[in-house]
């Protein structure tokens, strides 16, 4: 596959899936730039997976399309887009050696060496067929199968799931290594730490709507948290509500917590006229931003 | 993608060596008390079975062994594995789309090749059966009463492809299913051989003509043979269209399969 280098390496276009009269994913559209980690957040159910599915036509879009490197997909740039799902799909009566030998014999660029290394960092053992394996042992196998090609796209969906926290941090290794090498890396992740430690782009969905997308270190910029302790319980702010650079606010006891996006100077201004006996601005994590965007207020 | 397929096949070999090896040791264990051989009618019908029927020796030795009853007894073996391996594209579909979809091959390339390695395989199988009745036929010095009858080759090309017939069937009507496709094969078996039952049963006009229709589609209404002097009686007249219409099935039955496999979603 000849990926143009200013195009971005997948690009979705207002992408919508629907089953039936449910929407898993409602015109989605975002890119994801070559060489970067991208991490794709959402809840159960927010239509990631189908989103997975949707562009690398393992599921036919209602509307929209995926591009990739400028192209839509074909089937021989499957030589340079490897992909692990959610279920690893793996075969129950072939051993992890015969799912090698497959991808061996399904792919020019398969490297063996490479696979070799993996098996060796999963501690995987090649001999037992695969209905015997743990969960994580399969998901350990199909990141094995996916990494062994060195594919310039990377499109793994919750890669982690299973694997003890040892081998979840190879997984990030691997990524960060893969990206560092100039492949692109799509991923999703229930696990935020995860996604905050490797991503550099971050795109969170929530029933199949994209919420928030961009930059983790823009996001986290942009995404502000205002505390204030009030003498007695903290007073509700009508104003905040009808603020659209409020996110969400909590209110608990003498505590309350607006996240804000901006400045949120206005917010400041309204908290600071209720006389609290104390105030901060506080940088959002990750966590914070998604649970802000699919929260609601 | 022919590797996966490769690897199916060759456990399906394994199974076959090793049921050959038993009914081989059987026989040895039984040849001390086997008489010289008798003459014997076969009859391959209904549901693929076969049945042998002793009869006091009549004719002269050399009619006892026309060549087309290797071909008939390796039809049905074949047609069994045939029934067996016609459920490949849906052994994909039950949860290996999502890697079997992402290699660099398109959907319609890797479902020919998975079916051309599992016809292949059947083929294979039909002449693995030829040979062992062969060797066994040897072993009791017997191959010398083998005479070539006047349909053999026709029943040769027959039984391959009744076998490959019953290939596209059972891909047809398994192709998009994810679970009970083993069911759905072996329901399948039952029903042709009712109505290949049913097609020399005294039915009503309506019914029979009916009945015939149906059974131009029935691989199993190709397969009847019998060493008897009558006339059997196949859905077509002349040997051309019966091979011709056997063909036919195979090859309208992958295209069906493939059709649908490649409209599924992972």
């Amino acid at each position: 596959m000849t990926i143009q280098l200013e195009a971005p390496a997948i690009e979705i276009r207002t992408l919508t899936k629907s089953y039936g009269t449910t929407v898993a994913v409602n015109n989605l559209s975002f890119a994801v730039p070559k060489g970067s980690i991208f991490g794709l957040l959402g809840t159960n159910g927010a239509g990631k997976t189908t989103t997975f599915k949707c562009i690398l036509d393992l599921a036919r879009p209602t509307t929209g399309q995926a591009m990739f490197g400028g192209y839509p997909l074909r089937p021989d740039m499957f030589e340079s887009i490897s992909y692990m799902p959610e279920q690893p799909a793996l075969y129950d009566c072939f051993t992890g050696r015969d799912h090698i030998d497959i991808a061996r014999h399904s792919f020019a660029k398969f490297d063996a060496t490479r696979a070799h290394n993996l098996v060796e960092l999963f501690g995987l053992d090649l001999r037992k067929k695969v209905r015997t394996l743990s969960k994580g042992q399969q998901s350990a196998l199909a990141l094995t199968l996916a990494f062994a090609t060195r594919p310039e796209i990377l499109v793994l969906d919750e890669p982690s799931s299973g694997l003890d926290p040892v081998h979840q941090r190879n997984v990030l290794d691997l990524m960060i290594d893969a990206a560092a090498g100039g492949a692109t890396v799509l991923f999703s992740s229930h696990q935020i730490g995860q996604v905050e430690r490797a991503a550099d782009h971050v795109a969170i969905l929530h029933r199949g709507t994209l919420m928030l997308e961009g930059l983790v270190e823009d996001l986290k910029a942009e995404e502000k948290i205002i505390e204030a302790t009030f003498a007695g319980d903290a007073p509700r702010f009508v104003e905040l509500d009808a603020n659209p650079n409020v996110r969400r606010v909590m209110r608990q006891g003498r505590l309350i917590r607006a996240y804000v996006t901006g400045t949120g100077d206005g917010v400041v201004a309204a908290i600071t006229a209720a006389s609290p006996t104390s105030m901060r601005i506080l940088d959002q994590n990750l966590e914070d931003i998604f649970l802000a965007a699919v929260g609601g207020k | 993608m022919y590797y996966k397929e490769w690897l199916r096949v060759r456990r399906g070999l394994i199974i076959f060596v090793i049921m050959a090896g038993v009914l081989l040791a059987i026989h040895f264990l039984l040849l001390p008390l086997m008489d010289q051989p008798s003459n014997t009618h076969f009859v391959i019908g209904a549901g693929g079975q076969s049945a042998a029927h002793a009869a006091p020796p009549q004719g002269p030795a050399k009619d006892l062994f026309p060549l087309s009853v290797f071909f008939a007894i390796a039809g049905v073996v074949a047609a069994i594995y045939a029934g067996i391996y016609g459920g490949s594209l849906s052994e994909e579909n039950d949860g290996h789309l999502a890697l079997a979809w992402t290699k660099p091959v398109s959907r319609t390339r890797y479902a020919l090749v998975i079916m051309s390695v599992d016809l292949a395989f059947v083929a294979c199988i039909f002449v693995l059966t030829v040979l062992f009745a062969a060797g066994i036929t040897a072993q009791h010095e017997a191959l010398r009463f083998l005479r070539i009858d006047r349909d053999a080759w026709f029943n040769l090309a027959r039984f391959l492809l009744l076998a490959a017939a019953w290939f596209g069937v059972a891909q047809a009507l398994t192709a998009s299913l994810k679970e009970r496709s083993g069911t759905v094969r072996g329901v399948s078996v039952a029903i042709a051989a009712i109505l290949l039952g049913l097609s020399a049963a005294s039915l009503p006009p309506v019914w029979s003509a009916l009945v015939k229709f149906v059974n131009f589609f029935n691989p199993l209404a190709y397969g009847t043979y019998s060493d008897a002097q009558a006339q059997p009686l196949y859905p077509f007249a002349t040997w051309g269209l019966n091979l011709a219409a056997l063909a036919a099935i195979a090859a309208l039955g992958v295209t069906l399969a493939l059709a649908q496999w490649r409209r599924l979603e992972a």
